[in-house]
Parts: structure tokens; C-alpha cells; sequence
């Protein structure tokens, strides 16, 4: 399974919530993220997330989608890290960030 | 009033004393003005004429002279003293004539102040004037900007501005990416010949465009303007960047929080566990990324301004400028100063170059 930010979502990604922009990451991960990792749990497959050819992911957009799928959405962190591979060429920081954000939302909500 | 009424007399009286005393002042102002335009010729008449006409159309004007070298990075203190003047006009709702007319040198930056300026005055229904720099150089940044097109225009309240002519300007309450992958893309063909995408500048943008819209205003989420502009160098392979919120600014922001808002109390909670003694300090503090955790309590928030840090240790973008309240922070210098003039917003400018990170592959 793959998601494809630039062609499935949008792309120029935006914000963290709807109220501050167009495309923010709380549409991202309500809409497209979120049923596609359920979906792929339920398979027991992978989920491929491409994060190339988007105009460029701010920290929030980054932040809200990964990070919110522990903080509000109750998924753990061990099954989306075992779900999960990212394909970063762009930009390939955002790897460690969204890595950065998941490790912080578990600490932080499961603790 | 009838004939016969008694004080009629008297009203008759004070009418003539009036209409005497008028004459007299006209006469006088004759003779004034004889005086002034002996022995010069008609043409100096028509002159030292319009010169008065408009001395007496500005008489309600407050005019505020512009700094010589206008610029808010390079001559930091005059440009500031010279936008709260203004600030302050505005507060009381008083007309401005800007002089720019010995204007020598002027930054992209304070052509947005200026812009940004004008549509405040304008769209509020106060007047605002000003007349034209003798540098030609000046003047063309100007006229570039469409400063004097609008200059002479009413302008209405709308949600977003965008003034396009050789310096592209725009204006909005709400973050846009759109908007900003548009600057983006103007500035690569500057650089590059050719349209490429930056995704740092655009982290930079989609940063300060959601700051403003969530910290600009005390009271109310989206209620202040960002306002963006970009300047193609003519010599270099380089775009300075403009961005400017007239909020309350970053360290105002974080003392005035009301109760029920996650930055409550902020700058004590930060007193508690970071040592600090100028906003300048605190300034630094913000840009390394961990006050914001502290004075939140949310960890998932306060990443935008270490956002921005970062694309520039990144290399991403260059020679990054941060004013706000009463302090300025040079990246590249890593200098940290306190101001004594203040900011009443957060003004931000940056440079892309052609050795900045950039992908060429625009899809």
C-alpha cells in the first residue's frame, strides 16, 4: 500500500489545523492517512508514505499528522513504526522529524 | 427676525463688526502676498502659488520624515523610531504625509512597511500622503513596488492584498501555500533560469504565515495581516525576502496571554527554568526550540520558529534577520541585541541564493 502526499492529499500542504489554511495535517491524516493505516494493520501489510514532490511540509503539517495518529487517534507506536517506511529523496530530514514526533507523542501520551 | 424685534440692532452691529474684521484680514493677507511676489516673475508666482495650495491642503497632515537610509536590518533604530510614529498616528486616528523625498537608500524590507502602511491608513478611512524621493534609484523601487499607484487610491478591506508590478507584494490573514510556492516559484527563475521548488523557504513561509495567524492577536486567532514581499538582486543570483506581522510581537504575545490560553503566564514559567535577562537572550532561547515546550506544556507545539532556525543551519535559506518587540537576532553574526526602539510585530527577512538547497525537478 502507498500514499503519495503530493498526488493523494495535496501539493502544497499547509498547516496543522483546518482553521489556519488550506490542506492542513489534520485533514491529511483524517482523510487519507488514518483509514489507509487502518486499512494496512487489518491487511497485516505495509504502508508506504512518499513524501517527495510536495512545494514543501511545515513542522505542524508533520507534527499533526504522525504525532496525532498517537495523541488522538490511539494507535501505537510500536504497530505504526512496524507499519509504516517513508520515501523522503526531497528532503530527507523529515524522516527523522516525523520519527522525532512519534517517539515524543508516545512518551508524552503513554507515559 | 422681524423689524420691530429689539435686539435686532445689536445682531445688525456684530454682522458688520464681523464682516469689517474679515476685510481686514483679506486686505492684510494682500498685502502679504504683494509683498511676497514683488520683482518676481510670473512663473515663480505660479510656483511659490502651488506651493502654498498644498502647504494648506497638508496643514492637517502630521508629517513624518522617512530615514535617509531606510532599512529596517541595516539602520535598525531610526527605521523603527520612524514606523512607531507612524504606529502612533494611527492609534489616534491622525492624517500622515511621509517625506521620502531625501530618501538615499531603501531597503526591500521597508517597501513593505511602507506598502503595508498605506493599505492600514487607506483601508481605515485616514489619510495618507507623501511625495516622491529625489533618488532615482529610490524612486524606482518605489514606483516598482506600486506604492505610488495606490498611493492615490481608496482602498477597501479585504481579507488578502497583492500588489504585483517589478516587486511582487502580498498580504493575508490565513496561511497560503499556495501563495508562498507562487513567491517561490518567481524567485527560482531569478536564480536558476528556471522554475524550482525550495522546500525550506516554503517551511519558512508556512511557519511565519501560522504564526501570525495564531499569536499576532491577543484576543483573536486570524485577526492580523502577514505581509510578504520579495526583492530579485540585479547584480547577484540572489532574493532577499521580506515578512512582516504587525501582531503584538513574540515577547508581548507571551505576556499577555489570557488565563484560559496555553501561553498563560509564559514568560515566568520560563524565568523558572531558563536564565535570562533581555528579550534579546530570550529571543535565542526561542530559536534553539525548548522554551516554547516549557511555557506550553504541549509538546507538540513551538516548533515554528526553531523551524525556521534550522533552514538556515540547513542551509536552506541564508542570512537570516529576526526583529520583534525590542529585539533583533543576525543568524549568520550569531548576534543577540536588545533595541531601543520597538517593534510592534515580528519583521523577518532572508536571503535563497543559488548555493541554497533547492530541487530541481518541479512537479
Amino acid at each position: 500500500m502507498k500514499i503519495k502526499i503530493a498526488t493523494d492529499f495535496s501539493r502544497i500542504p499547509c498547516a496543522r489545523f483546518i482553521s489556519e489554511g488550506d490542506f492542513p495535517g489534520e485533514e491529511f491524516r483524517e482523510k487519507v492517512l488514518l483509514p489507509k493505516l487502518k486499512d494496512a494493520i487489518q491487511k497485516k501489510e505495509k504502508l508506504e508514505i512518499d513524501l517527495d514532490g510536495t512545494a514543501g511540509l511545515g513542522t505542524s503539517f508533520l507534527e499533526e499528522s504522525f504525532g496525532g495518529l498517537i495523541r488522538i487517534d490511539n494507535v501505537e507506536h510500536s504497530v505504526i513504526l512496524d507499519t509504516i517506511s517513508f520515501i523522503s529523496n526531497d528532503d530527507p530530514d523529515y524522516v527523522a522529524e516525523i520519527i522525532e514526533y512519534l517517539k515524543e507523542a508516545d512518551e508524552k501520551e503513554n507515559n | 427676525m422681524k423689524k420691530n424685534e429689539p435686539n435686532r440692532k445689536l445682531v445688525i452691529k456684530r454682522l458688520a463688526e464681523k464682516s469689517w474684521k474679515r476685510k481686514l484680514r483679506s486686505k492684510y493677507k494682500k498685502r502679504q502676498r504683494n509683498k511676497l511676489f514683488s520683482g518676481v516673475n510670473l512663473e515663480k508666482r505660479k510656483e511659490i502659488n502651488r506651493s502654498e495650495l498644498v502647504k494648506q491642503q497638508l496643514s492637517h497632515y502630521k508629517r513624518i520624515k522617512a530615514p535617509t537610509h531606510f532599512s529596517l536590518t541595516q539602520n535598525t533604530e531610526e527605521t523603527l523610531s520612524f514606523i512607531g510614529e507612524i504606529e502612533n498616528c494611527f492609534k489616534h486616528k491622525q492624517k500622515v504625509f511621509v517625506d521620502v523625498s531625501h530618501v538615499e537608500k531603501i531597503a526591500n524590507g521597508a517597501i513593505v512597511v511602507l506598502l503595508s502602511i498605506l493599505v492600514n491608513f487607506k483601508s481605515n478611512d485616514i489619510d495618507f500622503n507623501g511625495n516622491f524621493p529625489k533618488n532615482s534609484k529610490v524612486l524606482k523601487d518605489l514606483k516598482d513596488s506600486g506604492f505610488f499607484k495606490y498611493l492615490y487610491k481608496n482602498i477597501d478591506k479585504q481579507e488578502s492584498y497583492s500588489f504585483e508590478n517589478g516587486i511582487c507584494t502580498h498580504a493575508n490573514k490565513k496561511a497560503s501555500s499556495e501563495l508562498s510556492e507562487k513567491i517561490i516559484r518567481k524567485a527560482s527563475l531569478h536564480i536558476w533560469g528556471e522554475e524550482r521548488r525550495c522546500t525550506g523557504v516554503q517551511r519558512v513561509f508556512l511557519e511565519l504565515m501560522q504564526n501570525t495567524n495564531n499569536h499576532a492577536s491577543i484576543n483573536k486567532q486570524g485577526e492580523k495581516y502577514w505581509w510578504a514581499t520579495i526583492s530579485p538582486s540585479s547584480d547577484e543570483k540572489k532574493v532577499t525576502f521580506s515578512f512582516i506581522d504587525y501582531g503584538v510581537g513574540i515577547f508581548e504575545s507571551l505576556s499577555n496571554k489570557p488565563e484560559d490560553n496555553k501561553f498563560f503566564d509564559a514568560i515566568n514559567k520560563v524565568k523558572n527554568v531558563f536564565k535570562f535577562t533581555s528579550n534579546a537572550e530570550l529571543l535565542k532561547l526561542l530559536l534553539n526550540g525548548d522554551v516554547h515546550k516549557t511555557v506550553t506544556g504541549k509538546y507538540y507545539r513551538g516548533k515554528g520558529l526553531p523551524g525556521v532556525f534550522n533552514a538556515c543551519r540547513n542551509n536552506k535559506i541564508s542570512n537570516l534577520i529576526i526583529i520583534s518587540n525590542d529585539a533583533i537576532a543576525d543568524y549568520s553574526n550569531d548576534t543577540y541585541k536588545s533595541l531601543n526602539n520597538r517593534l510592534s510585530g515580528t519583521f523577518v527577512c532572508w536571503e535563497l541564493n543559488e548555493n541554497n538547497v533547492n530541487i530541481k525537478d518541479l512537479v
